[in-house]
């Protein structure tokens, strides 16, 4: 899910610098005839650099975590031609206890790198925005903002895509009610903490006696995207607080339906950071209205088209579940230390 | 590879047994009776059986992240260093040359870029993957069981105390369930 | 719900277990492998169609952009080229 959205997001910032094909040398640090370096000082350089080592990371860490697996789909293939792609990709994986110890230990290490990685990425990501003067986006709360946002809808996400494939495939057995009230809970926790972040972004355009810093609040409460405002409110705020309650935690129709409307409210707070500041700035004169083209919807349907292209291509040819992990849990797993 | 000690062709004996516990045992067994050129195969990671077969060393992985990582993070700053210092130095808002707390971004991405990498790739490494081939596959049961349900303990035929038969009654005296010579 | 899901217990139970009880490594291999070796149904086509139809909308809509953006010609929108230019310089 990770890489796809990963994929999917960089084509924009690709596409936003007008000239893809200059894009290169001006974000990546690379030795060129004109003798020229990127500035390293700019968030959109950070932003490349963290980017890219999350999408790379991320390849890594899954690549990793699939080599038992694909052993094991390896031994079951029928089909020669299957046999060999997974034979190759397993990369000769035979459940040895030698390679078991050294690999238990890389795939934590990942993991412990990957969450600090996580935290540092979606603050650099901020950082695009939060280093620059427009009202509503120079706010110090947009780290932790953004981050809590990004765990948040990326368990909205997991579970809009995980409940669907469990009842599909039947796959209660592993994504248990522990799991659903487990990701609820997240979910609901960081959706606390958003809205923690819009009350202090309120608190703070009042606070400071900025008058553009309070006009964006006037804005987002009184302006023409008002009823956008208001939706995200009740989206990303509203819409989880049924989560308190055990009943709901463990009824999978009912989170997967606040799960939609916390996809639904992350892209209304995107749309409430980026159009909805923008088109109101420090200049009256230059205010304008922003309204998407038949073009701005048919990229987006088609990125979620390829979103979901990869994930049907990937729960085709990849286990949708780590099959070693499964198998750590079963009874017959336990061993004990001998009575000496 | 191995030197053969008995038949030319024979890489070592696999014993299979029933579950992880009756593997544990088995494998303590085999180490309390001096084998040491062995290995265990599970479908997913045993700790116990992981630290009998490899004699209580602790895994190098860790190692290789932390050089990984140091490597990263002075590769990371002795980029932006000589770029923004040396090669192509830019006035940026009258900051200095040298301005390292803008520097910090990069280079904690660059450290933690390398040490994953250096983690994921060195345990290939130290795992000696990929190795598309290798004798244990030879046995039928092996192939069938070995990632599914499967738990195996083999004796390779270059241990010291590696004797044909009497491998094969320990073997069987542990409770394998059958024990399979393996070509190599 | 429907006959999919497991039967619902009135009181919502304390603990639930991570992994449901009664199952092996080998019966936990052959569900999870069963997604990718079993049959497809058919809604996993639909759903790809959709999904193919939605990557082609894509690849066109950027497609587009790109060379209407450059002023590629051949392509409508603001079209460059000798012709537009030299007609205007009058």
């Amino acid at each position: 899910m990770t890489l796809f959205a990963v994929a999917c997001a960089v084509i924009y910032p690709l596409f936003h610098t007008g000239r893809p094909w200059l894009a290169v040398y001006w974000l990546l640090p690379y030795p060129n005839t004109m003798g020229m370096w990127p500035n390293f000082r700019s968030p959109l350089i950070w932003d490349v650099f963290a980017v890219s080592t999350y999408g790379s990371v991320s390849l890594l860490f899954w690549y990793i975590g699939l080599i038992p697996d694909l052993g094991t789909l390896r031994d079951k293939a029928k089909n020669l031609w299957q046999k060999r792609i997974y034979g190759t990709l397993s990369m000769g994986w035979r459940g040895s206890a030698r390679h078991w110890h050294n690999y238990e230990q890389a795939y934590l290490l990942l993991a412990g790198l990957s969450t600090p990685l996580v935290l540092s990425v979606h603050s650099v990501v901020s950082f695009d925005f939060a280093s620059g003067q427009i009202p509503g986006w120079h706010t110090t709360i947009f780290p932790p903002y953004f981050v809590a946002g990004a765990v948040f809808a990326g368990f909205a996400m997991v579970i809009t895509l995980a409940l669907p494939l469990r009842r599909l495939f039947g796959l209660q057995d592993f994504i248990t009610d522990k799991h659903l009230d487990n990701m609820s809970k997240v979910m609901l926790v960081t959706g606390l903490i958003v809205a923690y972040g819009y009350l202090m972004e309120a608190f703070t355009s009042w606070y400071s006696g900025n008058i553009f810093e309070t006009y964006v609040m006037k804005n987002r409460l009184e302006g023409p995207y008002r009823w956008l405002y208001y939706s995200l409110l009740v989206c990303n705020v509203l819409a989880v607080q049924p989560l308190w309650f055990r009943r709901v935690r463990y009824s999978p129709l009912a989170i997967w339906a606040i799960s939609m409307f916390v996809n639904v409210g992350m892209w209304l707070e995107r749309f409430v950071i980026i159009p909805m500041s923008l088109h109101r700035d420090f200049l009256p004169s230059s205010w304008d209205m922003y309204y998407p083209t038949a073009w701005d919807f048919s990229t987006f349907f088609g990125t979620i088209g390829l979103f979901l292209a990869l994930m049907f291509l990937f729960i085709r040819v990849f286990p949708a579940i780590a099959i070693f992990e499964m198998r750590t849990l079963t009874p017959e797993a336990k061993v004990k230390e001998p009575a000496h | 590879m191995h030197a053969e000690t008995r038949a030319p062709e024979l890489h070592g004996l696999l014993a299979e047994y029933r579950s992880a516990q009756e593997l544990l045992d088995a494998t303590r067994r085999a180490h309390a009776e001096g084998f040491r050129a062995m290995d265990a195969y599970t479908p997913y990671p045993v700790e116990e059986i992981a630290e009998v077969v490899c004699d209580h060393h602790r895994s190098r992985v860790p190692l290789v992240c932390l050089i990984g990582g140091v490597v990263g993070a002075l590769s990371g700053w002795a980029l932006v260093w000589w770029t923004s210092s040396i090669a192509y130095p830019l006035n940026i808002g009258g900051k200095p040359y040298n301005s390292w707390p803008a520097f910090i971004p990069v280079i904690f991405e660059c450290t933690i870029l390398f040490a994953a990498f250096s983690a994921g790739i060195g345990m290939l490494a130290l795992n000696r993957l990929p190795e598309p081939y290798h004798p244990v596959f030879n046995v039928g049961s092996f192939r069938e069981r070995g990632s599914r349900e499967g738990y195996f303990l083999c004796i390779e035929a270059g241990d010291e105390r590696f004797d044909r038969t009497r491998t094969r009654e320990f073997l069987t005296a542990t409770g394998a369930l059958e024990v399979h010579e393996v070509e190599a | 719900m429907s006959v999919a899901d497991p039967p619902r217990h009135p009181v919502v139970p304390r603990d639930p277990p991570v992994l449901a009880p009664g199952h092996t490594a080998a019966s936990v291999t052959d569900k999870i492998s069963s997604v990718v070796f079993g049959k497809m149904p058919v809604w996993f086509y639909a759903g790809m169609a959709v999904a193919f139809g939605g990557v082609m909308m894509l690849l066109l809509s950027l497609t587009k952009l790109v060379f209407t953006g450059i002023g590629i010609c051949c392509c409508s929108g603001r079209s460059g080229g000798r012709r537009s230019t030299a007609s205007r310089r009058r």
